[in-house]
């Protein structure tokens, strides 16, 4: 006796639809399926056009992201048996652009991951000969939660503010700034607190938080974002009685924006 | 399309919400029972709040202090949140004037606060 | 120029009005945001008090007396409820905006919500006891 369950299937072909529509189907259930094990059945075997994201199926790659009933969940970490007999519906991430099927055009996100310099700033290159930089422990924990993010998007899906507005630079932008800045091997701090000192930068959160509750690898980016304010509101303070050296020294230099 | 990031001017409105937060945080619910609930229904002395007692206390250093706090930080900390809860709403235009109506009307219970004080 | 050849035609997604109304993080965030009304009616009832004490004990005793009409005891209960949503929420998120170092470990956020709160009860008492003496 096999079982069954309904999957319905956010659609849209740019080149048919106007909009976006919903498809069902039924697929075998079996207890260890996931949502992504669903979709790949249903493109195997029942609609070929079918067309998602996916690539590692163990939640690292961060390629499967989707509405799973109207939550962004990761498709290969959500499982059929934790809804079954219930019906499932898969949508496109929310607060993007739906390229085609569940397919967003997630190009915003990326660009502001790229913004916010997301690479070890030295202010002189180290040679070779120096060896290699020492971090302690406690260094490596300051910043070790916000370097797991594996980009998936979730946050963005998640975020009210990017979705009103999406000049917000967004949870996991932020959280990458907080990774580097945190990183005691970086020097790039001041490059980069122009970015989370602005209103598209930590100032747009409202700390709803239901960025971190979806993070598939606890990264907390609330927390990043959060922290970012206490630490941006310090620095407002210090550049308004002019102790901001850094800063000035990066912008003589060019390195700010 | 490079973007321009300018420093915003947040933080002075956002510490404001956060000492008001706190403070009600810890303040608010005890002071809204004793206040609100115990003395007008009469569940404690009728001395507790008495014309005299409230008075020496607000002409007391200290007493304008907690005064002001009291009454100015909520308002810093719960404007901040109307501001904010506003464009959640979906407000987009008209944010500059809301703006200064809202921290405007926060601003001028402090200072109203302030006067009273110090006339005491 | 125009790419003729692209069938491209992303589906683009605004929020509804209603998405707080959508999930329940999304609810308690409203709910959160909503305490502010009783807190700046409470600060602006504080605030006639003060005004009445200036204007004198006949006037201030009056201000005492309109706040045992039922509304203003009404408005008291539910906004000390909406109060000790406050400090949960706010206890629960403020932790998260700092990054405390004990030795070679950070302070989980848990402990410091759980400090705010001991604290929470040693005020409370406090305020309580010099209150009502």
């Amino acid at each position: 006796m096999s079982e069954t369950m309904i999957i319905e299937v956010q659609r849209y072909r740019p080149e048919l639809d106007e909009k976006p529509f919903l498809q069902t189907f039924e697929v075998p259930y079996t207890h260890e399926m996931s949502i992504l094990d669903a979709l790949l059945y249903i493109k195997d075997s029942l609609d070929t056009t079918l067309s998602f994201r996916w690539s590692c199926q163990m939640a690292i790659c961060g390629s499967c992201g989707f509405m799973i009933n109207k939550v962004p969940k990761l498709g290969c970490k959500t499982f059929l048996r934790d809804y079954f007999p219930e019906k499932i519906t898969v949508a496109a991430l929310a607060n993007f652009p739906i390229e085609r099927d569940l397919i967003s055009d997630i190009s915003d996100f990326i660009n502001k991951l790229e913004e916010v310099k997301p690479y070890i700033i030295r202010d002189n290159a180290g040679k070779l000969e120096d060896g290699e930089y020492i971090q302690t422990p406690a260094e490596l924990q300051r910043y070790k939660q916000f370097s797991m993010c594996i980009n998936c998007g979730l946050c963005y899906a998640a975020c009210p503010q990017y979705g009103l507005d999406n000049k917000f630079l967004g949870p996991a932008a932020l959280a990458l700034i907080q990774r580097y800045n945190q990183d005691n091997r970086d020097q790039g701090s001041a490059q980069r607190y122009p970015l989370l000192n602005s209103e598209q930068g930590v100032w747009a959160c409202t700390f709803v938080g239901y960025c971190s509750d979806v993070c598939p690898k606890s990264v907390d980016p609330a927390a990043a974002v959060n922290q970012g304010k206490s630490l941006s509101a310090t620095d407002y303070v210090i550049s308004k009685v002019s102790l901001d050296k850094e800063y000035k020294k990066a912008k003589a230099k060019g390195d700010v924006s | 399309m490079k973007n321009q990031y300018v420093r915003s001017n947040e933080p002075i409105v956002w510490s404001l919400f956060g000492a008001g937060g706190m403070l009600a945080a810890f303040l608010l619910p005890v002071l809204m029972l004793v206040t609100g609930i115990l003395v007008p229904m009469g569940l404690v002395g009728d001395d507790v709040f008495s014309y005299q007692r409230v008075l020496t206390f607000a002409q007391s250093w200290l007493g304008k202090l907690i005064l002001i706090a009291t009454i100015s930080l909520p308002v810093w900390h719960g404007i901040h949140r109307f501001y904010h809860g506003l464009r959640d709403f979906g407000q987009k235009k008209g944010r500059k004037l809301t703006f200064y109506f809202c921290y405007g009307f926060a601003a001028a219970i402090t200072f109203c606060t302030a006067v009273l004080l110090l006339l005491l | 120029m125009s790419n003729y050849l692209s069938k491209r035609k992303p589906y683009q997604q605004p929020l509804p009005n209603n998405w707080w109304l959508k999930n329940s993080a999304y609810r308690q965030y409203m709910a959160r945001s909503a305490t502010c009304f009783f807190v700046i009616l409470y600060a602006l009832n504080l605030f006639w008090a003060l005004t009445a004490l200036i204007a004198g004990e006949e006037v201030f005793n009056a201000w005492l007396v309109n706040q045992q009409a039922p509304f203003y005891v009404v408005f008291h209960v539910i906004g000390l409820i909406a109060m000790l949503y406050h400090s949960q929420t706010w206890f629960m998120l403020a932790p998260k905006t700092i990054y405390v170092q004990l030795g070679k470990v950070k302070v989980p956020d848990k402990k410091i919500e759980v400090i705010m709160w001991l604290v929470w009860c040693v005020v409370t008492l406090v305020v309580f006891v010099v209150l009502l003496r």
